[in-house]
């Protein structure tokens, strides 16, 4: 005769945790499959514009001496494509924001499912914390597409915005690693409720 | 006192400072990371002036951030140094007070090492000379950290070398 196993029975809390979690992770992969195709799409778009700016239309226009309402034409052709890549970018950040929170999710319901712990306040601090991080990297990497055409225009522009950026990401990464804080200061804590058992053990 | 008295003192440090030094000291590697691979990079390639400015901006970031973060760091390291004292150094013969002492600074000194390694970066770029001056003075540092450890240790020492 078969070993009988004792069936695992939750508790209300458990079950609750586990059906955020299950939802949570199935509101993540919905926003990843809505936004993904688009976000891809027009990452695609920026990078074509990108490199025809860089490869065909800027050294055409360095050719060209003339100026036009006393700018140089270098500079009008950079303008011009670095406010189309803003403007794709700018319409696509919506939906890189919902991609973003959609894969911090996925990776803090496999993160959280792994711990064997499941907690609906520990979701939200891998959201955070992961936000924070993944929108400091998109960031990093709108300003390196955008610097060559910025010099173009005026050699201190892509200074001054990047002392911005680095301001800016400083406060990101800072209020992220709090969120990090919060889920590690909790393991933590179990751990050393733990040692205090075994030293009254002792 | 006695080892369980040593868990719920280490319990108490980690309770009262861990999550809050956890942080700050996070903070301070994260923004180490993107500074140091990231940003004073990006800024190179623009010059030397930009270059110059984001690393001043880093470095009072990661200065702010460990500089709060010391005080809870140095009360987890007391509390801590017990466990590998107990585990390397009393069993060898040391006395117990000996033997956190040592313990501690030994702690110590690794923790500077690794401060100065992580402010490299940032020296060398404001000016080569200003590395060289903090490093004289990290050796300066480690080096009474050593003569306390000596001086703790030193019954111990000669007792092993006529042995």
């Amino acid at each position: 005769m078969g070993e009988r196993k004792e069936p695992v029975v939750k508790t209300a809390s458990e079950d609750e945790s586990e059906k955020f979690g299950a939802s949570m992770y199935a509101e993540s992969s919905r926003a990843i499959r809505q936004v993904g195709a688009r976000v891809v799409l027009s990452v695609g778009a920026t990078i074509l514009i990108w490199l025809a700016g860089r490869l065909i239309f800027v050294p055409m226009a360095e050719g060209l001496t003339q100026q036009l309402l006393g700018y140089p034409v270098a500079g009008i052709v950079s303008a011009i494509i670095a406010v189309a890549l803003a403007v794709i970018i700018f319409t696509v950040f919506i939906d890189i924001r919902r991609l973003t929170s959609g894969l911090a999710g996925i990776m803090a319901y496999h993160f959280g499912k792994a711990s064997g712990e499941v907690q609906k306040a520990e979701y939200n601090n891998y959201r955070t914390a992961l936000d924070g991080v993944l929108y400091v990297v998109i960031v990093t990497l709108t300003y390196l597409l955008f610097v060559d055409y910025l010099a173009t225009i005026h050699p201190a522009i892509p200074a001054v915005l990047l002392i911005l950026i680095v301001i800016w990401a400083i406060f990101a990464l800072y209020r992220s690693t709090r969120a990090v804080a919060n889920i590690v200061g909790k393991y933590a804590s179990k751990a050393a409720d733990e040692l205090e058992k075994q030293a009254k053990k002792k | 006192m006695s080892t369980a008295e040593e868990l719920i003192n280490f319990k108490q440090a980690l309770r009262f400072y861990g999550a809050k030094t956890l942080h700050l000291l996070l903070s301070a590697m994260l923004i180490w990371l993107f500074g140091v691979l990231v940003f004073i990079p990006m800024a190179s390639s623009i010059g030397w002036d930009a270059e110059f400015v984001c690393t001043l901006i880093v470095l009072v970031a990661f200065t702010i951030l460990v500089s709060r973060a010391i005080s809870g760091f140095r009360n987890l390291i007391d509390a801590f140094s017990v466990f590998p004292a107990r585990k390397y150094l009393i069993k060898r013969g040391l006395a117990k007070e000996n033997a956190v002492v040592v313990s501690k600074q030994i702690l110590y000194m690794l923790s500077v090492v690794v401060l100065y390694l992580l402010y490299f970066p940032f020296l060398v770029r404001l000016h080569p000379a200003f590395s060289g001056m903090v490093l004289i003075l990290v050796v300066f540092f480690v080096f009474l950290l050593a003569l306390k450890t000596l001086r703790a240790s030193h019954r111990a020492i000669t007792d092993w070398l006529c042995s």
